[in-house]
Parts: structure tokens; C-alpha cells; sequence
């Protein structure tokens, strides 16, 4: 796996690098696809704390992946996210089509919340 | 008299030169001294537009991508220029959301990005001949 991609449970946790930008995230797309496919994968959680610049490459592959596992019937979230990385994904709109977390342990607590409700 | 400098730097379309086209970019913007917030703007705006050159322009073939920049008192004036494939329909592209590169996860987002982020853009291109971005900003 990764150093980018953790597994808690049925939580895949993407943990984005210091320069998110195309370059950076060109093996990450495709390593994100082979945790789901081993499967037990049901929620997404996008980390931004180690995020010093960020494009909208980052943002497209949020939207491919969240639309990947929204369609499996899970959910996807954002966290710590705040500066300049808040404004990009204002930019792009993706605040409103995802939820926004102060940090993963909260976004994993409110999706396992919702699934035993 | 207004203070003025320039700057042209050329370099292979590779995505590895995506970081180095910001760098040098705000290393050039940095004698204005600008805030934080500004100098990321136009790192990201140049970002978007050099990897929308790697992509688009060149669809991952290579190429080379020149950026030219000018300061004129506080304002700084980029533009980013390839030689690529060229864009048909401007105004299609600059719709957000849209990318004829999905399958590549592309958001689409880029131009509305530049927009944002700057206080000018504007796209002049060429099918099969190249693109041009410009981007303007006022600093302080």
C-alpha cells in the first residue's frame, strides 16, 4: 500500500501530499483503484493536512473517487482542510458535493454513525 | 517611472515541471513582495495552466511550454504558450466540469481556477497550431 493510502476498517483514508498536483498524484489514482477492487472498501475520507499547494488535479481525482464509492452505496468526506486548500476547493465547488470533517477520526465516526443507524 | 521587468523561461512539457514553472514563477513575482495568499494564487493559476499545456496541449507527448512574464509597477502580467494540439472551442472549455479527459480524473476546474485566482485570464489558440493563457494580477 501506499505511504498516501490507509485502511481503517471499511474507511480508505488518502492522505494527499505536501504539492498535490498532477505530477504528484499520477500513481495515486491508480493505486486508490486497486483498494477497491481487493474490496471491503465502503467509505473515502480525503486528508489535507500535509497539503502546502494544492491545483485541481487533487480535486479531480476527489470527485472520481467519491463518485466511485457513492455509486457503491458509501460515502465520502473531507478533512483538514483550511488556507489555500480551502480556497482551491471552494473554487472548484467541492465543498458543497462533499462533507467537510475537522479530522479523519471525526469523518470515521460520522460515517460508521450513519451506517448503524 | 513605473518600475518594469521581464522574464522568459522555457522548458520540456514534462509533469515534473509543473512545480518548477510555480517556483519560478513566484520567485520572479517576489520582488513586488507580495502577501502569501497572492503568491499561491498565482502559483496555482500558473500550475493550472502549464498542466492544462502537459495534458491537453501536448497529451503527454513532448513538447515545449515558454512562460513569459512582465512587471510593470504592481502589475504582473504571465503568459504561458505551447505549441499543441490547440483548443477548438474556447468557450466549451472554459465551462466548468468540463474535460475530455475524464478517464485522466481531470476536473475540468481549471480555467475557472485561473479566473478565481487572477484578475485577468485570457485564452487565444490555434487548433493544431497552440494555446496561449494569459494572466494578469495586481499586486498590493
Amino acid at each position: 500500500m501506499s505511504n498516501y493510502i490507509r485502511r481503517f476498517g471499511d474507511h480508505l483514508i488518502i492522505r494527499f501530499p505536501k504539492e498535490a498536483d498532477h505530477h504528484h498524484l499520477l500513481s495515486l489514482s491508480d493505486k486508490i483503484r486497486m483498494e477497491f477492487i481487493k474490496k471491503g472498501v465502503k467509505n473515502i475520507i480525503f486528508d489535507f493536512s500535509d497539503v502546502a499547494f494544492m491545483d485541481s488535479s487533487a480535486v479531480g481525482l476527489v470527485i472520481s473517487k467519491s463518485k466511485t464509492v457513492e455509486s457503491l452505496g458509501g460515502k465520502a468526506g473531507l478533512c483538514c482542510a483550511k488556507g489555500h486548500v480551502l480556497k482551491v476547493l471552494n473554487a472548484c465547488a467541492a465543498t458543497g458535493i462533499n462533507q467537510m470533517f475537522v479530522n479523519v477520526e471525526d469523518a470515521m465516526n460520522s460515517f460508521d454513525k450513519k451506517q448503524n443507524a | 517611472m513605473e518600475f518594469f521587468n521581464e522574464m522568459t523561461v522555457s522548458f520540456k512539457s514534462l509533469s515534473i515541471n509543473e512545480s518548477f514553472a510555480r517556483v519560478t514563477v513566484a520567485s520572479f513575482v517576489a520582488s513586488l513582495d507580495p502577501i502569501l495568499e497572492d503568491l499561491a494564487d498565482i502559483k496555482t493559476a500558473v500550475s493550472e495552466a502549464v498542466t492544462n499545456s502537459i495534458i491537453h496541449g501536448y497529451e503527454g507527448k513532448e513538447g515545449v511550454i515558454t512562460i513569459h512574464c512582465t512587471i510593470t509597477g504592481k502589475k504582473v502580467t504571465i503568459q504561458i504558450t505551447d505549441n499543441g494540439v490547440g483548443i477548438e472551442d474556447i468557450e466549451q472549455a472554459k465551462q466548468p466540469l468540463y474535460t475530455t479527459k475524464p478517464e485522466m480524473d481531470r476536473s475540468g476546474m481549471g480555467f475557472t481556477v485561473m479566473e478565481t485566482f487572477m484578475d485577468e485570464m485570457d485564452v487565444v489558440s490555434c487548433p493544431g497550431k497552440g494555446t496561449t493563457v494569459t494572466l494578469v494580477k495586481t499586486i498590493g
